[in-house]
């Protein structure tokens, strides 16, 4: 094993390390991600025009799982391409999974309490 | 002052003895000119502190500021306890009463217990103890002690000037449509602390993966940096949801927007809910850097590696995972759905067994070790009894049964406080001990540290255990009037916080009495195996003359080789490998001070 | 001790099992505190720097003993949650046979009401070996119904009625404290639970003061707040008929579902927001024009009228009130005044003389009137299309198409609406 390294070059490594290996990624791919975002919001605020509860669609639920759907697609394209997770290492993605993963923890367990609410025992009035 | 070997192997053959020096080191104490630079004599105006990238000089930072919120939060509990003395609130006038609890919890939380030994004692040690020169984003880190600073500015001006009376937990709509004072305000300045943890988090994170030495694999780390490593992780995970939660709580009070409020729609359980999404982890976030603290303070005296290393590096990633499933046990009275409250109840009781784990571990480690009473062990050991005792009244409030009588009385109190107080506040104190040395360079007189330590363990039972009988006995938290008969234990508890206040009171002193006149330490006055202590104390700028390569796991204690040791020393009168410098520093204090006082 | 509380008494039927479990935990953290302790102390003493002994080989690992640490306390706790859960469900179903008390939580009183009506603040008598049950709700922020000696704690809510029981075993003076931090005089909200023997209790409650059954005084608001008007025997409004309403099943309008219907019983908790929140939860077949009480009446005249409406039930009740086609007609603002005392504005549009009449009556809020906008549900229908739907349809399809603007369509969650309703009033 050799002597220790001089801070100064290990300074280097580190910069590389963390700031290193970035993916370029040309201004095209923003261009057409930021593109397909504007298209995402013109089909939410047509989608949210539309009461599909009333015919022909009598879907009631319809408006809110489509507007839903676009924003998930819209928040996966941002993460993906605007904030790079596409072009990172495994890590950053375990990571932001983790992210979302406690999120739908917190909504499953707050669901939980509000669907069992009326199954408590209680005997009529 | 390097401490690598000439053949560049680090622990491997002095790690039966000691790593450090074989040079001997200075007796007595030296002239300040004639110490190393080292980071805090690299600049000496105050740009070179508020500007400064230095993780060191960031948690000296961090230090004073924490300090000072303790000492406002203490006040404040200060007067809360002597308003209980009587029954019918003399002291203080009820509106008061709540805005001093509201205060102390606040600033406690928020600005104490959450930041305290992350960003003081983990800011300082992460890069040490894994041989980097800094935090993987140095600029980062001053952001987060400018938004912490910012935070707590915004929330002491709104305590002192109106305040808030709404207690720590701003349950609504209480807090967004009833109460009157700065809520809003304080709102922002927790709201605007809780980025500056969440940064600093993110570069723990960021530093352990990459920027550990060569050699330094996950399962060499020092236990230290797997605890700070869990406490980042649910510090990334929950605090967000406490910013969109205190967002959400502004929203309602400054524009009525129905949220938890029935009368505009909302529902007050949901707030319980987000809150406590995050609050319960919190409580992980506050324990489990004590937890740090305490696994290398346990070694280092006891003289030995740490029993089952690898249980206790897991307990605390199935804390801090386990920890995000048990915030409906604050909800059992509140109108939750008795369902879900069967497996918020199962959970928390599952969370105690990582815990379980530790402590037993960390009881097993003394086992044949050669164990010394000194100051930071005396914090440790009190640390494992007051934390068993502060784990396992949880699990009264875990069970569905129990936690109907106790929650929100004072049983509630005495068990979060054995927690917090008794486990975070304790570890930070033996911490602080432990590391003084090595933070400024001197050694804090070992008597009165010892007295200290005694002090605020008796101080601390005496307060509040008899809050525990008082909570049984069914006294609700946060009344400023009581029923008569709960006298005379809340006097009892008054009395050990005073007892508990001379404890805390008296390290402010002698550390800074240290600063000046404190014995001068060396690189490694315990003879501790860490990383940290293989550079000069205190350490120069960038951490290592050298990039050190570790070659073996941490704890690299012997305990029979110390017990030969301290024969020889006994004999010699003074310890082989330090020329007697420090046994005579830290026995001596007297000499110390005449020491002190010729060089000043 | 020394004059010293160590353990609370124990005065009802649930105090034995609580205090069972907490001995129980309290052997265990007990037995575990000291463990730890002897061998913290055992070790320090023993192996201190110095003290000759063997420090031979010693174990830095042993996976049997972390499995045995880690198991044993898991099958302790396991344990211990079951016995806790079981114990708690046990307690919390409340009998059939118990005796009802409403309790009004109020920054910073309780106001609580036997069932024959008399109101008490801040004491509550009841009789010892009888079931108990308080339905309890907030008038404003959340406080907590706390009896020590009964072992019993429920937070109380705005808005919403939350139930605990009770039996208690002993006669007594035990302490009623309100246990959720609640503002300023939090620590006053406090008040005593006289626990008495059946004779002593019917003595009491025969004594003193005795007004009206709260069924009486809810008849006297029934008629006071103008609810007779529509719902009433002789009114020749288009509402739902109350009688033998209560306990039944009603079949309620879901128009996000596609209008389609589900039915609900109607309790407690029904009446409540029918009155506070109309337009949330519309009876099928029946215009949601009713305007809301909110502001208007406090949580303890809700409780009263909710009392009334109970007593009308008879076994032969009917579930929806069937309207008679007779009873139907256009009525006018005069006319909904004389009966409610107010006329909502979303109401005034309905004649030519709206206007005239709604500028002449000042006893409300902008708040009220606000919240007035958007509150219709099971009653009063003056508008002429109302007449579609009173031909006996009462599928609900086709009133529930033509309700009146954005506030007639009303999904069955209160939030979304109430929200907006609020953002209008902030505007």
């Amino acid at each position: 094993m050799a002597q220790g390294v001089p801070v100064t070059e290990i300074n280097e490594e580190i910069a590389h390390d963390v700031h290193g290996g970035r993916h370029i990624v040309p201004v095209s791919v923003y261009l057409k991600v930021f593109t397909a975002l504007m298209v995402l919001l013109v089909i939410t605020l047509a989608a949210a025009a539309i009461d599909m509860s009333k015919p022909p669609f009598n879907m009631p639920s319809l408006n809110i799982i489509i507007a839903m759907t676009i924003a998930v697609a819209k928040a996966v394209l941002i993460v993906l391409y605007f904030m790079e997770v596409r072009y990172s290492s495994r890590i950053t993605w375990l990571f932001s999974i983790a992210g979302f993963a406690w999120l739908s923890i917190m909504f499953a367990f707050i669901f939980s309490d509000y669907v069992s609410r009326g199954w408590l025992p209680q005997a009529p009035r | 002052m390097s401490s690598i070997t000439p053949d560049g192997r680090l622990w491997e053959e002095h790690s039966l003895v000691d790593p450090v020096h074989r040079e001997s080191q200075a007796i007595g104490p030296i002239p300040e000119s004639q110490l190393p630079d080292n980071y805090l004599t690299n600049g000496l105006g105050w740009k070179s502190w508020l500007f400064t990238l230095d993780h060191k000089r960031i948690a000296i930072l961090y230090m004073i500021s924490v300090s000072m919120a303790f000492m406002v939060g203490g006040i404040a509990a200060a007067l809360v306890r002597f308003n209980l003395m009587t029954p019918n609130s003399e002291l203080l006038r009820p509106q008061t009463y709540n805005k001093m609890f509201s205060a102390h919890g606040i600033v406690m939380v928020f600005f104490f217990l959450v930041p305290v030994i992350p960003a003081t004692l983990g800011n300082f040690l992460v890069p040490l103890m894994i041989g980097a020169k800094d935090l993987a984003f140095p600029k980062i880190n001053l952001l987060s002690w400018y938004l912490y600073m910012i935070g707590l500015i915004i929330g002491l001006l709104a305590l002192s000037f109106g305040g808030v009376d709404t207690g720590w937990t701003f349950y609504a709509p209480l807090s967004t449509q009833y109460a009157y004072g700065n809520v809003a305000l304080v709102l922002v300045g927790a709201f605007i602390a809780g980025f500056s943890s969440i940064l600093t988090g993110l570069n723990f994170v960021i530093t352990v993966h990459k920027m550990r030495a060569p050699g330094l694999t996950w399962f060499r780390l020092p236990l230290f940096i797997w605890s700070m490593y869990a406490t980042s992780l649910i510090i990334m995970l929950a605090t967000p949801v406490l910013a969109i939660t205190l967002l959400l709580l502004l929203m309602e009070r400054l524009f009525h927007i129905g949220i938890f409020d029935p009368k505009l729609g909302g529902d007050p359980v949901l707030l319980q809910h987000l809150f406590w999404f995050y609050s319960h982890p919190a409580v992980y976030i506050m324990v489990l850097p004590g937890f740090a603290v305490i696994s290398e303070l346990i070694t280092c005296f006891a003289r030995k590696p740490i029993f089952g290393y690898k249980f206790v590096a897991f307990s605390s990633i199935a804390i801090a995972v386990i920890s995000f499933f048990v915030w409906g046990h604050h909800l059992f009275v509140a109108g939750q759905s008795a369902y879900a409250g069967i497996v918020f109840s199962v959970l928390s009781f599952l969370v105690a067994i990582p815990s379980a784990i530790k402590v037993f571990n960390w009881t097993a480690t003394l086992y044949k070790g050669s164990i010394r009473l000194d100051t930071p062990m005396v914090y440790a050991l009190g640390f494992i009894v007051l934390f068993t005792i502060g784990g396992l009244t949880g699990l009264y409030l875990a069970s569905l049964s129990a936690d109907v009588h106790l929650s929100d009385t004072y049983f509630v109190i005495a068990h979060f406080h054995y927690v917090m107080v008794g486990g975070t506040v304790s570890a930070y104190l033996g911490g602080v001990h432990y590391w003084w040395p090595k933070i400024t360079g001197r050694m804090y007189p070992e008597g009165w540290g010892r007295t200290a330590a005694v002090l605020l363990n008796l101080g601390f039972h005496l307060t509040f255990m008899p809050q525990f009988i008082l909570g049984v006995n069914g006294m609700p938290r946060r009344y400023a009037t009581y029923a008569p008969e709960f006298q005379p234990l809340n006097i009892m508890s008054t009395a050990g916080a005073t007892v508990l206040a001379l404890g805390y009171l008296l390290p402010f002193c002698y550390l800074l009495w240290s600063l000046k006149y404190g014995a001068v330490a060396g690189p490694n006055p315990w003879r501790a195996t860490g990383l940290e202590w293989q550079t000069t104390s205190p350490p120069p700028t960038f951490n290592f003359d050298k990039v050190p390569i570790v070659t073996i796991g941490p704890y690299a204690y012997n305990p029979e080789d110390d017990e030969r040791l301290y024969e020889e020393e006994q004999r010699n009168g003074h310890h082989p490998l330090d020329g007697g410098a420090l046994v005579q520093a830290r026995t001596t204090t007297k000499e110390a001070v005449a020491g002190g006082e010729s060089v000043g | 001790m020394f004059g010293l509380p160590l353990y609370p008494e124990g005065a009802s039927t649930a105090a034995p099992w609580v205090d069972a479990v907490m001995y129980a935990l309290t052997a265990i953290t007990v037995l575990f505190t000291l463990l730890v302790m002897f061998f913290v102390v055992f070790f320090a003493v023993r192996y201190r720097r110095g003290h000759k002994v063997n420090r031979s080989n010693p174990p830095l690992e042993h996976l049997t003993l972390e499995l045995t640490w880690t198991i044993i306390p898991l099958i302790i706790s396991l344990g211990l949650f079951l016995f806790a859960t079981i114990v708690y469900f046990g307690n919390i179903r409340v009998p059939a046979s118990a005796m009802n008390i409403d309790v009004v939580g109020k920054q910073w009183m309780w106001k609580l009401q036997q069932p024959n009506g008399r109101w008490e603040m801040n004491e509550l008598h009841i009789p010892v070996g009888r079931p108990i049950k308080l339905t309890m709700i907030s008038e404003d922020v959340i406080h907590d119904f706390y009896v020590p000696a009964f072992r019993i704690k429920q937070d109380v809510l705005p808005g919403r009625y939350v139930q605990e029981w009770f039996q208690a075993t002993k006669a007594g003076d035990y302490h009623l404290f309100c246990a959720e931090y609640c503002g300023t005089n939090h620590s006053t909200m406090t008040g005593w639970v006289h626990a008495m023997e059946p004779a002593d209790y019917e003595r009491w409650l025969s004594e003193g003061t005795t007004r009206n059954s709260s069924a009486a005084q809810g008849e006297t608001l029934f008629r006071q707040y103008g609810c007779s008007g529509c719902h009433g025997l002789n009114s020749s409004v288009r509402a739902p008929m109350l009688n033998g309403i209560y306990g039944k099943p009603v079949a309620i309008e879901v128009p996000e579902d596609g209008n389609k219907t589900k039915v609900i019983i109607a309790d407690d908790r029904y009446i409540h927001d029918s009155i506070i929140l109309p337009e949330k939860e519309v009876a099928a077949g029946f215009k949601p024009i009713m305007p809301t009480f909110k502001n208007r009446l406090s949580e303890a005249d809700v409780l009263k009228l909710i009392a009334y409406i109970k007593s009308l039930s008879t076994s032969n009740g009917t579930s929806n009130g069937m309207p008679d086609p007779q009873r139907t007609g256009n009525v006018g603002v005069e006319d909904i005044r004389t009966r409610a005392g107010f006329v909502p504005p979303n109401m005034a549009h309905i004649t030519r003389n709206a206007q005239r009449n709604s500028s002449a009556s000042g006893t409300y809020t902008d708040e009220q009137l606000n919240g007035g906008t958007a509150g219709p549900a099971n009653g009063t229908s003056a508008n002429p299309v109302s007449t579609a739907g009173d031909k006996g349809t009462l599928t609900g399809r086709d009133s529930a198409g033509v309700s009146t603007g954005g506030a007639g369509q009303t999904p069955a969650t209160n939030s979304p609406n109430n929200r907006a309703m609020n953002e209008r009033t902030g505007r």
